[in-house]
């Protein structure tokens, strides 16, 4: 088991280096300059040319690729002489924009994204798993068709409109709920969760949905296995038949796609943060692109990239726990 | 590893592994198998084929029987070249085919045809039925199709059709003309009737026999039902655990199995009729067959043998003629 | 007598899977259900279970006095897998890949019986040696997926016993497995029921499995009864032209010790004492090879034939086409020997037909078939 994991471990190390060398590549390729961007539009190309030195751009690709890699575990200097930057572990480099450290930028809003990601979750596991379990059983029958529409017309309703009409309702006719000023949870858990209900809905609207028709095609299968009418068949109640029977393989295909769903929020929710303006790392990913700020995409891309793969490993182990076919294999 | 050579294959009297039965001169066997090996993968790989030696002469049906697993799929999956064996040979109407490439492979893969167990995975389910019969390089033209079609009991009105608007049966026979379509001398039937009812096995048989005798066809037919096997067959192979511990004549196995498993696995058929049911001497063999991941030692039958001995535990026994005509059986004390 | 099934219809939305059937079974006894797939069979047993979901079942079930067609569901829920109880043919599917072999047998135990988790858990060690897993109390904690094909059909029988049910239906519970594996678990069953004097439901489409285990047979046709008797009459003296055709397009073994024929299908023909092409298609010189096939497929269930649904592949009718054969559907009825003079094999000529009707009382083991033409082929020898 520990081999296991610590092969899986290198793994991840691996597809993240990967991963940082192709965003290198692309950065190298794309047509920006993103020296000028620092510098400013004033600037002539003699300052330009001096800020590409000190940002390290004058140099070969891969030397500064080796660079970045080893500044992430030994922290490095940024330039030299009297501009010089000292960059202490782990080191992600600067931001071109406002020459904070990127890794101080990635901290201060992971917590809004985290908080956004999981509460989302937990309201469309609930929702999904309700629904599509409900549909399932009752196959056929009127409610199962209305459940399903329902579900189609939220799955593909964009973020933007769901998130304007909930705002519409909830905030401005209804005024059940505050406009979203994210609050840390430092600041009492009510204000944190009253805050983010809104943008937890929008988000979990469109994940509950397909979770729903996930969960229900995944019901109907497992309950037309055999193993299910042999449960019928020892007498056991309904009840036990689709919960215990049922529900637990029904999940197992469910769990993977959780893990990456999950995974990929928790690097940020770029639309639903845009939306309602919060200082997650969405936000942070989308001003980083409009102004080709290298260290920042980078470090956002890292940061997907790493929790992306944490949530398969953590699949994978999970699975292990719940599937012994696997545990064996 | 037998001493046959491939450029030389064993058709000569004497030199032949599986001499003919009569003694008489017989035409050289059509295919002739030797010492087939299969292992899959690297690290302690399961031997699926582990030293297979038989022929198949023109014109006759040899039956390859055993249970679940001990390695007949694969056998004829290696004849027909849709796996690549790791060792021996396959020798076709005398010429060695084992290594060689696609082009050269051409030819044969026209002489060697392939049924299947299940009659619809193995139909294209968007080709039409004359689409699936005339193949991949248009071997035939409609009327070429409509006439393969009635010769498998099947008529022109098929042609059109789609494999999901058949009946098992009707799928089995659209698969047999496909395999006629290339007008081949030797088909490999992998369980041809096992998917089937047994009204519809008959009808099956039945087909296979008519052909067998209007179109001069070899069989190398696989099952794992006996009385099927007996039905249909000159020659019986029984393989055990990769292995064939028994073969010869039909009747010679039938009646006077030699090696203690083809008695056990003959013994345990149940027949349809309560009276012999009654008073049948029945071999229930202990335990399951072993896997071939992990064979015992010596004889591979020996933990499930009520006649083993010591030497059955250490020495595993040769493939050896066993009394008159080709018999040959892999046991010890075979008797 | 534990169960007493009369004229049970089973109706899907899309079409009368069961249409009609009937049969009586006494503890200790089997009964052999055969007929190619789709016949009905395994619908039926899935019926006496009270397993239908969709389906409307109509007719009458009468379990150790008790009625289940109609009953509550949760009555039935009470007799399934403690009075009645079920194996399947493929052990593995029917196995949870997700629970040890112990706790999906413990299960039912402890529902059943109310007892603690550690009495049911010993009882699943118990029931694991009774049906001879070596090492029961390690193999206990392990997955059906490190079981084989036999022992994995094992569990489920250890698991369908555990409760000491009156009734056990088996449903092609052999199928799946390699003869010598097969021989193993018929025996094995064989034994159980001789130790408990349980009745079994033997459902299987191997005329082969049903002449060793069965007492009785019940050949099914597209969802009716075509010929109900006792085993040996079934083989002997079979009187429908499906069961014929059935018995001779089975190749067989040599019979060990009783006169082997040559031609196995002219052996079982010249055994059922019919002269008649029954199983109609080619007669003529032996070949090697040729069985004597049944013509044609089994009927659809969306559109079954009218009249009687043999009718488009019998032989009897096409040597003598009968109206009735296509307009009515012929009625079970019961052959009743008036005067016995010789042996099983000579008494057709003696036989009289008495109708008794799919409702009839079967007093006793009788011989009763379903065809318009039964009669015609009683002299004819
Ligand atoms: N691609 C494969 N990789 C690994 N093992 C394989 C593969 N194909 C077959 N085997 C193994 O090789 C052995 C022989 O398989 P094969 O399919 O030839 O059996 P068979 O005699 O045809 O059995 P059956 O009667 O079930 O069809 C089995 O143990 C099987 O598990
Ligand atoms: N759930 C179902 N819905 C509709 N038709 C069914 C269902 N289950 C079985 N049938 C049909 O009922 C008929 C009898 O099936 P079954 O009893 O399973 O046959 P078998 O005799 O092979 O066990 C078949 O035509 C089958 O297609
Ligand atoms: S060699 Fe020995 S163990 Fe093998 S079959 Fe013969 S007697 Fe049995
Ligand atoms: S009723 Fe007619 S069609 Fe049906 S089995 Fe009898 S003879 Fe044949
Ligand atoms: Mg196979
Ligand atoms: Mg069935």
């Amino acid at each position: 088991m520990t081999r296991y994991l610590l092969r899986r471990l290198a793994a991840v190390a691996g597809v993240l280096l990967v991963i940082c060398a192709v965003t290198f590549a692309v950065f190298y390729v794309l047509p920006s300059d993103p020296a000028a961007h620092a510098c400013g539009k004033t600037c002539t190309p003699e300052q330009v040319t001096l800020v590409r030195a000190q940002m390290g751009l004058d140099r070969p690709v891969y030397e500064q690729f080796g660079g970045y890699v080893t500044g992430i575990f030994t922290g490095r200097v940024l330039g030299d002489g009297p501009t010089a930057l000292e960059c202490s572990v782990p080191c992600f480099g600067y931001s071109y924009q406002n020459a904070l450290p990127v890794w101080d930028l990635l901290t201060d809003r992971l917590p809004v994204s985290v908080s956004l990601a999981l509460g989302a979750a937990a309201l469309w596991l609930a929702g999904g798993l309700a629904v599509g379990l409900v549909a399932a059983l009752r196959r056929g029958t009127a409610l199962d068709r209305s459940l399903m529409a329902a579900t189609l017309a939220s799955a593909s309703a964009p973020v933007y409109f769901t998130a304007m009409m909930l705002l519409l309702i909830l905030v401005q006719r209804l005024e059940w709920l505050p406009y979203p000023d994210y609050r840390p949870i430092s600041e009492g858990p009510a204000a944190w969760a009253g805050n983010l209900l809104l943008p937890w809905m929008t988000l979990a609207s469109l994940y509950a949905a397909m979770y729903a028709r996930l969960t229900r095609a995944s019901m109907i299968e497992t309950m037309a296995e055999p193993y299910i009418r042999t449960a019928r068949a020892k007498g056991l109640y309904e009840r036990t038949v689709v919960t215990k029977h049922g529900l637990r393989s029904a999940l197992t295909p469910i769990v993977t796609i959780f893990g990456m769903d999950l995974g990929g929020l928790l690097a940020g929710a770029v639309i639903t943060e845009h939306v309602f303006g919060l200082p997650g790392v969405g936000q942070l990913t989308y001003d980083a692109i409009f102004k080709a700020d290298q260290p920042v995409v980078l470090g956002v891309t890292l940061l997907a990239a790493f929790f992306i793969t944490l949530a398969n490993l953590g699949v994978d182990l999970v699975y292990a726990v719940i599937d012994p076919r696997v545990r064996y294999a | 590893m037998t001493g046959a050579s491939p450029a030389r294959p064993a058709g000569e009297p004497g030199t032949a592994p599986d001499a003919a039965p009569d003694a008489g001169p017989r035409p050289a066997p059509l295919l002739s198998v030797r010492d087939l090996r299969m292992t899959f993968g690297k690290r302690n790989g399961v031997r699926a084929v582990d030293g297979v030696t038989f022929d198949v002469w023109p014109g006759e049906t040899l039956g390859l029987v055993g249970e679940s697993g001990c390695g007949k799929s694969t056998t004829g999956r290696m004849i027909v070249r849709l796996m690549e064996p790791t060792g021996g040979t396959v020798v076709f109407a005398g010429r060695d085919i084992t290594r060689l490439g696609p082009r050269d492979m051409r030819p044969f893969r026209r002489d060697i045809q392939m049924i299947f167990q299940d009659p619809f995975a193995s139909l294209n389910p968007r080709q039409t039925v004359e689409r699936i019969v005339s193949g991949p390089t248009r071997l035939l033209d409609r009327r070429g199709v409509i006439e393969l079609l009635e010769t498998v009991g099947l008529g022109a009105e098929h042609a059109d059709r789609y494999p999901h608007e058949f009946s098992g049966g009707q799928a089995q026979r659209i698969g047999i003309a496909r395999a006629l379509a290339s007008r081949p001398r030797l088909i490999v039937c992998d369980e041809p009737v096992s998917a089937l009812d047994v009204s519809i096995q008959a009808q099956i048989v039945n087909l296979l026999a008519d052909l067998q005798r209007e179109l001069d066809l070899a069989y190398l037919f696989i099952a794992h039902d006996l009385s099927v096997v007996r039905h249909v067959c000159d020659r019986v192979a029984v393989m055990y655990l990769g292995r064939v511990v028994e073969i010869g004549s039909r009747d010679a196995v039938y009646n006077a199995p030699a090696h203690p498993y083809t008695r056990a696995l003959l013994s345990a058929v149940p027949v349809p009729d309560p009276e012999v049911e009654l008073v049948r001497e029945r071999i229930v063999l202990p335990g399951d067959p072993p896997s071939p991941a992990a064979p015992p030692p010596g004889c591979s039958f020996n933990p499930r043998c009520a006649m083993a001995r010591d030497v059955c535990r250490t020495e595993a026994p040769p493939l050896m003629a066993h009394g008159p005509g080709e018999r040959k059986v892999a046991c010890h004390f075979a008797g | 007598m534990i169960l007493r099934v009369r004229d049970l219809r089973v109706a899907f939305p899309a079409g009368t899977a069961v249409d009609g059937i009937g049969f009586d079974l006494d503890r200790g006894r089997t009964l052999g259900v055969v007929g190619e797939s789709g016949s009905g069979k395994s619908v039926s047993s899935l019926a006496i279970m009270g397993l239908h979901r969709e389906a409307a079942v109509s007719g009458s079930i009468v379990f150790d006095g008790e009625e289940l067609v109609g009953a509550p569901a949760s009555r039935l829920r009470e007799l399934r897998g403690r009075r009645i109880a079920m194996i399947f043919q493929d052990p593995l599917s029917s196995l949870h890949p997700f629970y040890t072999v112990g706790e999906q047998i413990a299960e039912a135990y402890r529902l059943h019986l109310r007892v603690s988790r550690r009495v049911a858990r010993e009882r699943a060690v118990e029931m694991l040696a009774e049906v001879g897993i070596p090492e029961p109390r390690r193999r206990a904690g392990e997955h059906p997926h490190r079981f084989s094909g036999g022992m994995r059909q094992r569990v489920m029988i250890a698991m369908a016993l555990s409760c000491e049910p009156d009734l056990l239906i088996a449903d092609e519970p052999t199928t799946a497995l390699d003869v010598t594996v097969q021989a193993q678990i018929l025996e094995l069953i064989r034994r159980i029921q001789r130790d408990r004097g349980i009745a079994v439901m033997m459902i299987t489409h191997d005329l082969g499995v049903v002449a060793r285990v069965a007492d009785e047979v019940l050949v099914m046709y597209g969802g009716r009864t075509v010929e109900h008797a006792p085993v040996r009459e079934i083989f002997r003296a079979p009187r429908h032209p499906y069961t014929q055709g059935l018995l001779a397009s089975a190749p067989r073994l040599p019979a060990g010790g009783a006169g082997d024929s040559p031609d196995p299908a002219a052996g079982s023909v010249a055994a059922g004492g019919s002269p008649d092409p029954v199983a109609g298609g080619v007669a003529g010189p032996v070949v090697k090879g040729r069985l004597r096939a049944i013509p044609g497929s089994p009927p659809s269930l969306l559109a079954p034939p009218p009249g009687c649904r043999f009718h488009p592949r019998c032989a009897r009718y096409a040597a003598a086409p009968d109206d009735a054969c296509v307009t009515e559907a012929p009625e079970l009825r019961e052959l009743r020997e008036l005067c016995v003079l010789g042996e099983v094999g000579e008494v057709h000529a003696g036989r009289a037909l008495r109708l008794v009707g799919a409702e009839g009382p079967p007093a006793g083991p009788v011989h009763r078939t379903a065809c318009h033409l039964a009669e015609t082929r009683g002299g004819s020898r």
